[in-house]
């Protein structure tokens, strides 16, 4: 899992990546007709490794030396990554510290990457489906600049499947003009 | 005197208790690997975390003089009140009724909690209002149902009496000079009304009202002080996780506790809320109890307004340090009608249970669990508590896990007032 995650993070660096979002910007133009978007975009590109491993020697993400190809790696390794339909914004995330602890507070980086400066995230928070509730605390969002952001007061305080919810707005874009409205990113997190 | 002999007893009890345990012979479960990680997520219990708005917390003079002030009846409105009537020590820190008696015999609204492991707390009363020990322990002495008293009266009162002076005066510093009764009033605090109290207290300056709040928030600080060493740990389950997978483990605990044990971390999904080594997860849910008179409570929607509001929480001027979870505290929609869970060591001793009192003994709180029997309709976690139809026999089985988690006698000196509060 964190493999893939790593070979995607590392991809969407390069030359390759870049080219697909400036063609689909392109493409999608300011025609609203462009493209469906759904308000809720439910599955991650890579769902955070779930359940996590409780022994932070066996995570890579936290053990870098845990695996020799990965020793090296000096960028940030992503929990999970978001690609939006069209391709016009990619969001994603670790938390720290990774693994997020039961119980105990943590942080969130987020980072969202397009050429349209006016797609943002505006709101973060986090539901537990089966519970029927969310967290306890109100987290607070951070926009850090350059499409990053920085997540304070987030909370897991039980154990179990919780989901993870960016908002993503689009501004005064004319990009994804049908998407005015913000549309919500999830990703999966299991607890032990 | 006879909470002192009920202490002895409850004492002798758990002694019998324990080792009626130890001498059945049982047989060990097999537990399977996730099985046994999840046990280990509650055991052992640690030192309680560190409390960053009470630089006292850890003084041992300070415990000393809060130890002395938590059994003094004195700083009541009647001098008939003290902590300890409602948090009495030989019953685990809680008073074995329904509610809890004040001043002049009223009665609290909701039951009294056990004060065991209140130090683990990161939120206090069940619908979490203060957000630290301190700060909660101001509340009490001038509730008008509890000890009715008033932050002046507990200032003179302090600088008063010698002994209490001199041990404030060790740990806190020299008390300020009370004695002009144009600037300090007999009776004053800042109740939301018209009443003499709260005038008398508008009347005084800023700065007296702050020097009155630093000797009543210190006097407080010392309080929870004391209260950070009524900790209940090392209790059979904790011998039974120590070793567990071992022979030796077998003997820790009845086999009925260990099938009650499974049940708890399994099919019950208790541990899901009572999480981690106090069995709380500190937060707040609502298990959708039936109703038992009275209005309607809303648990912490309540709570939270309160606590942002209290000059006393853990950013205000007088704590020494700010609670990191505080700056995200927002009333939440599902807060409505949720009450903070309750830690379950010592709870064998602590009954009755819930924020209302309402279920006498660990059985009826089971049946609870079990049949789901008369719950409101519309309630928050349906998705997660739902009926569990246990049998009576694993109704035992938890039961006898619940007994197993009653930790070792607290040290006798601990469950009365010091000789001297120095
Ligand atoms: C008249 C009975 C009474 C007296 C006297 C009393 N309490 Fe309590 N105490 C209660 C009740 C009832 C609650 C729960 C109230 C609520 O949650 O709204 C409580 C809650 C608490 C809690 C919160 C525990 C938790 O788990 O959140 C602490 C700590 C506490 N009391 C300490 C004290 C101290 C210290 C004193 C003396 C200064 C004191 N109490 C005096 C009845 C009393
Ligand atoms: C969804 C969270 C949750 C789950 C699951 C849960 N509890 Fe509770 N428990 C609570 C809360 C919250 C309270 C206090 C409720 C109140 O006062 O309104 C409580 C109260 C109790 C009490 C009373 C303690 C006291 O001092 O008053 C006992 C005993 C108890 N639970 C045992 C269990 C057992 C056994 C299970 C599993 C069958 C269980 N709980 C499952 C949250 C939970």
């Amino acid at each position: 899992m964190v493999l893939e995650t790593v070979a995607k993070s590392r991809g969407f660096h390069g030359i390759g990546a870049a080219m697909v979002v400036g063609m689909l910007l392109s493409l999608v133009g300011c025609d609203p007709s462009a493209e469906p978007t759904s308000t809720e975009l439910a599955v991650p590109v890579s769902p955070s490794p779930s359940p996590r491993s409780t022994n932070p020697s066996t995570n890579p993400s936290t053990n870098p030396s845990a695996n020799p190809s990965l020793a090296n790696y000096s960028e940030p390794l992503w929990a999970a990554e978001f690609e939006s339909p069209t391709g016009v914004w990619r969001l994603r995330y670790r938390p720290i510290p990774d693994p997020i602890v039961r119980n105990e507070l943590f942080e969130i980086d987020a980072e969202l990457v397009s050429s349209d400066p006016n797609i943002r995230i505006t709101a973060v928070d986090a539901r537990m489906p089966e519970h029927l509730h969310g967290m306890t605390l109100r987290p607070e969002l951070h926009d850090l600049g350059d499409g990053r952001y920085r997540i304070e007061g987030m909370l897991f305080h039980m154990a179990g499947f919780w989901e993870l919810f960016f908002w993503v707005e689009h501004g005064a874009s004319c990009i994804e003009q049908k998407a005015a409205e913000p549309q919500r990113v999830r990703f999966a997190v299991v607890l032990e | 005197m006879s909470q002192v002999t009920f202490a002895k007893l409850a004492t002798a009890a758990i002694s019998i208790a324990l080792s009626a345990a130890a001498t059945e012979p049982a047989d060990a479960l097999e537990f399977t690997d996730s099985e046994i990680r999840i046990i280990r997520q509650h055991s052992p219990l640690g030192p309680p975390p560190p409390d960053p708005s009470n630089r006292f917390a850890e003084d041992p003079a300070a415990a000393r003089l809060g130890q002395s002030l938590f059994f003094d009846a004195r700083f009541s409105a009647n001098n008939d009140v003290s902590c300890a009537t409602c948090h009495i020590p030989g019953l685990g820190f809680a008073n074995g009724a329904q509610r809890g008696t004040g001043t002049g015999g009223q009665l609290t609204t909701r039951h009294v909690p056990t004060l065991l492991n209140n130090a683990y707390n990161r939120w206090f009363f069940w619908d979490g209002r203060a957000d630290s020990a301190w700060s909660q322990a101001t509340q009490p002495l001038e509730n008008p149902i509890e000890h009715g008293a008033d932050r002046l009266q507990i200032a003179h009162l302090a600088s008063h009496t010698p002994e209490i002076r001199a041990a404030y005066e060790r740990v806190f510093g020299s008390m300020p000079d009370l004695s002009d009764r144009t600037r300090f009033p007999e009776h004053a605090a800042p109740t939301p009304d018209v009443s003499p109290r709260a005038r008398a207290w508008r009347s005084m300056s800023v700065a007296d009202q702050h020097a009155v709040d630093r000797v009543f928030t210190n006097l407080t600080k010392a309080i929870s002080a004391y209260e950070r060493e009524i900790v209940s740990r090392d209790s059979a389950f904790d011998r039974f996780a120590a070793n567990i997978g071992s022979h030796e483990s077998a003997s820790a605990i009845p086999e009925s506790a260990q099938r009650g044990l499974r049940l708890f971390v399994g099919r019950g999904n208790c541990r899901l809320c009572h999480s981690g080594p106090n069995f709380s997860d500190g937060e707040f849910h609502d298990t959708a109890l039936p109703r038992s008179g009275g209005l309607r409570d809303t648990g912490r929607w309540g709570g939270t307004r309160r606590l942002l509001m209290d000059p006393f929480n853990s950013g205000g001027t007088f704590s020494d340090g700010v609670r990191p979870v505080l700056r995200f505290v927002a009333p939440r929609q599902d807060s409505s009608g949720a009450f903070k869970t309750p830690t379950l060591r010592g709870v064998a001793r602590t009954g009755p249970y819930m924020h209302t009192g309402q279920f006498k003994t660990l059985r009826e709180v089971l049946n609870f669990y079990s049949t789901r029997e008369n719950i409101p309709r519309t309630h928050g976690e349906q998705g997660i508590i739902r009926r569990l139809d246990f049998t009576e026999s694993e109704l035992d089985d938890l039961e006898a896990f619940l007994e197993s988690l009653t930790g070792r006698p607290l040290p006798q000196e601990l469950l009365t007032a010091p000789p001297s509060p120095e």
